[in-house]
């Protein structure tokens, strides 16, 4: 294996269990950089070693304890060169990589060191690589990582799998921080899409490792089922040209089949054995969209059921909306009209796009200008902005 | 670990409650801190009267002044603390959760302790 794959699938894995051991992020994080280091420096030369994966624990763990001593010249750090003299296995545990998640994901680390710290620690994504993925200065997220890991050492962040009956409450933080790196690459309509495309691929990854650590946990399964969902029909959102294609006009023909059908079996085992959690019921509603042949033939009168239950696990307005819009394939336009005429959603331009959408299906066009228009003055990204312009033009020219 | 929990209470929703409410919340958070006594994590325990009592120290222009009152009108006021001893922050957390004023209106700061 080339060390930048081996790279890419076992930084997380070795740090984690460095982690574990140093009590220490920054110090693992330095060790194993300098191992990979050392590998990139010897490996060409001496071969590869038969084992890389334990050549590189142990030699991190070795950087380890040079850098301890360095530091015991100055203070006193018996605890730590202890429990690293102690002999241990030298391959990666899986259970240390869930600690690792629970810890950059503590509730009392703000959303986006949570972020920051998952990318650079777990996935092993360098902190520019982070930093071009979320249009943030590469020295603005290198702080937000320095502050994000100086709150763990100093308000005592434990590194700890949280017990069954914290489960629940802890997992949610962890599966939001996964769905929001997966929305990132998914939906942002800025950067290149080689970076957003790693964004997704990091989400799944992690999101496969959780369900596999946590088979017991049904959300997980859920979170997993709605992304890989999502993900198939990702070369099919936006046209050569980068224009967004709706659903209704993808190219089905070109989903990734494979993803729908894994996707599809996770959402029923992820909907069996308890009441319906939020991320399942948003990927069986994915699932339904994936599985349809085409636009019209989607089982909307389901959808419409689906939205339901989600409007009850939590009420929202853009929820109310989706709904809405799901009503009005299944029994009319004038129905998801009514409905949306009843939704209070001040400055998202997503809510008179929706309605001018169904005016301009019911051949109302004066009224659904004004509803682009409405749309379009609040709009904030580009690829929708063209959309919208080329939907008000064509009603304006009095197309259909 | 050392923590500190520092007490806020919403002044507002304290006065609203009847002497017999501000009565049962209060014995309740002495049996808050009898229980992490109990569990060998209390250190020490302050309440503090309301904050028009207070008095303020600080330099202005390199002379020190001793002037009236807290910094700035705010709803939320610090109203005491607890000082406890424990594993690490999920420990403290699950100590404050537990805290029985959160239930009228009070938010707890949980900081950690320079030793």
């Amino acid at each position: 294996m080339p060390l930048d794959e081996l790279y890419r699938r076992e930084y997380g894995r070795i740090l984690a269990s460095l982690i574990r051991r140093l009590r220490d992020i920054t110090l693992a994080e330095d060790a194993l950089q300098e191992a990979f280091a050392a590998a990139v420096r010897l490996w060409p030369e001496q071969g590869p070693p038969e084992n890389p994966v334990a050549w590189l624990m142990v030699t991190a763990r070795h950087k380890a304890i040079d850098q301890l001593r360095r530091r015991t010249l100055a203070e006193n750090k018996h605890e730590e060169m202890i429990t690293l003299a102690t002999p241990e296995e030298n391959a990666p545990v899986p259970q240390d990589t869930l600690r690792l998640i629970f810890t950059c994901c503590h509730p009392s680390l703000a959303r986006e060191a949570q972020v920051a710290l998952t990318l650079r620690t777990v996935c092993g994504l360098s902190t520019e690589e982070i930093a071009r993925a979320f249009l943030v200065p590469v020295p603005t997220l290198a702080q937000r990582l320095v502050r994000a890991k100086t709150k763990i050492r100093l308000a005592g962040i434990p590194y700890e799998v949280p017990d069954d009956d914290e489960l629940p409450e802890r997992l949610e933080p962890v599966l939001a921080t996964l769905y929001l790196v997966f929305n990132e690459g998914y939906s942002a309509s800025f950067g290149p899409e080689l970076v957003r495309g790693n964004l997704c691929a990091e989400a799944i990854r992690l999101g496969r490792q959780l369900v596999e650590l946590l088979p017991e946990a049904r959300e997980p399964r859920g979170l997993l089922a709605l992304m890989l969902l999502n993900d198939s029909r990702r070369a099919t959102r936006t046209d050569a040209t980068g224009a967004i294609v709706l659903l209704e006009d993808q190219d089905r023909s070109r989903w990734d089949r494979e993803r729908i059908a894994e996707g599809a079996a996770l959402v029923e085992s992820a909907l069996r054995g308890g009441p319906p959690g939020l991320y399942a019921v948003q990927a069986a509603i994915a699932a339904l969209h994936a599985q349809a042949p085409t636009w019209s033939e989607t089982d909307w009168p389901q959808i419409v059921q689906l939205y339901g239950i989600l409007l009850r696990l939590h009420p929202s307005p853009v929820v109310a909306l989706n709904r809405a819009a799901a009503v009005a394939m299944a029994e009319g336009c004038e129905r998801g009209l009514a409905l949306m005429a009843g939704i209070d959603l001040p400055g998202y331009h997503l809510l008179p796009a929706a309605r001018a959408d169904l005016l301009r299906r019911l051949g109302r066009r004066p009224e659904a200008a004004a509803a682009y228009r409405e749309a379009l003055a609040l709009v904030n990204n580009d690829a929708e902005r063209r959309y919208l312009e080329g939907r008000l033009r064509e009603v304006e020219a009095g197309k259909p | 670990m050392h923590y500190l929990l520092l007490v806020y209470e919403n002044t507002e929703r304290w006065s609203q409650l009847p002497d017999t409410g501000k009565r049962q919340v209060s014995d309740a958070c002495y049996q808050w801190h009898d229980g992490l006594t109990r569990l060998g994590q209390a250190r020490a325990a302050v309440g503090l009267h309301p904050p028009e009592t207070a008095t303020i120290v600080r330099n202005r222009g390199g002379r020190i002044e001793v002037v009236d009152g807290p910094f700035a009108e705010t709803k939320e006021v610090l109203g005491g603390f607890e000082h406890i001893e424990c594993k690490d922050l999920d420990a403290a957390l699950a100590a404050a959760k537990t805290f029985p004023a959160l239930k009228a209106g009070f938010a707890m700061e949980v900081r950690p302790v320079l030793v």
